[in-house]
């Protein structure tokens, strides 16, 4: 895999469009995925999206290999995402972000439909949730739960080091929990668990 | 008190227990740890939940994007506006241009041997280079518009520059004034005016670039005017691009620029205008 990549990112050096059409295609949704949850706005996500890859495609020359390209899109993709929302915290813009509810996976027949509502409230909830937490501690959480990234990759991301990470997981995760606990009060689900 | 201990040892475990993180001696501590415990036991149950639902996320959920591979590659393709200096004009690139204005003025007097001022060539040049290297004066925004479209209808609307206005029942706040950055990003026009000189607007200052690049997003704000004050009737509407932000990007060390008209009434309309 890595071999394979750095032969991609070696033709991209060389301009070849046809390697970087690749790379989008690996990475594509992932980022898109990321700047959505980060940004909360489809359209955003977007733009920022197609900015990743062109200061990508750009920076190409630039990239060392040292980090994989994944941990480097979405290092790219994070400081966009930063930029934007410092320009709407002066602008007050609200987060309008909504999950598809009428995606249903694949086994959705084989399942018990209350089982199917259950868990779709709850994916609602924590995302919810996750869309209230400061942009810092949603983004570590991201990376970790959702984009399934080890330490030391969003210590790599992140550009700290991998205490800082898991210190910050550890705060992010107590605070995602404290808001989902509040979120589920609010709306009566408080009789699963501890919530 | 030594469940306790145990109970506050294993719940730093729950989590990454419920994201199956855990390695095979810690698994087995954590289980035999829930068997004799229902408090840690509903703990784990209700981490699962979240760590099943922030999993579901990587799955399913999220809409699909708009933009596709085919715009990405003409972006990528298409020729860009600036250079790859930075498109900026820096002191090296007025210098250059100096020269080059210069050599051309020696040339055109070598070989024709006609006055300056007979040689319209050379007189447009000269012309441009003072314009140029002319020091920024207080309103430095104008002297940096660069932006191939007519922009005279500006001046048929009614000056903003007034630090609030009331029409129509709602009040229009101004919000700071734009900055134009050393990129020569355009000073955007805020004031009301026609949606169609809104879009010719945005269009042009949304040129992303490769180097030096000049980014704005912007919003057309529409509000409908209860015919007070307005000589077209009830359709009528006033359009007022408000700029969110505007970056230019050289290589991370974007610079961002803010302002706009921030609407203090009942918006009627937003009209998303970005990558027009």
């Amino acid at each position: 895999m890595q071999g394979t990549e750095d032969q991609l990112v070696a033709r991209c050096r060389a301009g070849d469009l046809d390697a970087f059409a690749q790379i989008y295609a690996q990475y594509e949704r992932q980022v898109y995925r990321y700047a959505f949850h980060l940004l909360g706005h489809r359209d955003d996500a977007d733009d920022v999206k197609q900015e990743t890859f062109v200061k990508a495609f750009l920076a190409m020359p630039g990239f060392r290999s040292e980090a994989s390209l994944q941990t480097w899109l979405l290092k790219i993709c994070g400081n966009l995402c930063r930029d934007r929302m410092k320009s709407w915290d002066k602008r007050k813009v609200q987060y309008d972000a909504r999950l598809e509810q009428d995606t249903l996976p694949g086994d959705a027949f084989a399942e018990d439909p209350m089982h199917i509502v259950a868990r779709s409230q709850m994916t609602e909830t924590v995302f919810l949730a996750l869309q209230g937490m400061p942009a810092a501690q949603r983004e570590i959480i991201l990376l970790h739960e959702v984009e399934d990234l080890s330490y030391e990759e969003i210590a790599n991301v992140l550009g700290c080091s991998r205490t800082s990470v898991k210190l910050r997981i550890f705060r992010a995760r107590r605070c995602l929990k404290e808001r989902v606990a509040s979120l589920m009060k609010a709306k009566g689900m408080d009789d699963v668990g501890i919530y | 008190m030594w469940g306790y201990t145990e109970c506050k040892a294993v719940s730093h475990l729950l989590w990454n227990y419920s994201a199956n993180r855990l390695s095979a001696d810690e698994q087995a501590l954590v289980e035999r740890h829930l068997t004799t415990c229902d408090t840690c036991r509903a703990e784990a149950d209700a981490y699962r939940q979240t760590v099943d639902a922030l999993a579901s996320m990587r799955r399913d959920g999220i809409p699909q994007s708009r933009r596709g591979w085919r715009e990405l590659q003409t972006r990528l393709t298409e020729p860009q506006p600036r250079a790859a200096s930075g498109g900026r004009w820096n002191l090296p690139t007025l210098g250059w241009g100096v020269l080059t204005a210069a050599a051309g003025v020696l040339a055109v007097m070598f070989f024709s041997n006609q006055p300056i001022s007979n040689s319209p060539t050379a007189g447009q040049s000269s012309r441009d280079v003072a314009r140029l290297s002319q020091p920024s004066t207080a309103d430095s925004a104008d002297t940096q518009d660069a932006l191939p479209f007519d922009d005279s209808f500006l001046d048929t609307y009614p000056d903003a520059s007034t630090p609030s206005r009331s029409a129509g029942g709602h009040k229009i706040r101004r919000g700071p004034p734009v900055v134009v950055n050393s990129s020569g990003l355009r000073r955007i026009p805020r004031r009301p005016m026609r949606l169609a000189d809104a879009r010719t607007i945005l269009r042009h200052t949304y040129s992303d670039g490769i180097h030096g690049a000049r980014r704005a997003s912007a919003r057309i704000d529409a509000r409908h005017l209860d015919g007070a004050g307005s000589s077209a009737g009830s359709e009528a509407r006033e359009y007022v691009l408000s700029p969110v932000s505007a970056t230019s990007d050289s290589e991370y060390g974007a610079d961002y620029v803010m302002g706009g008209v921030m609407m203090n009434g009942r918006a009627t309309e937003t009209e998303e205008a970005r990558g027009l």
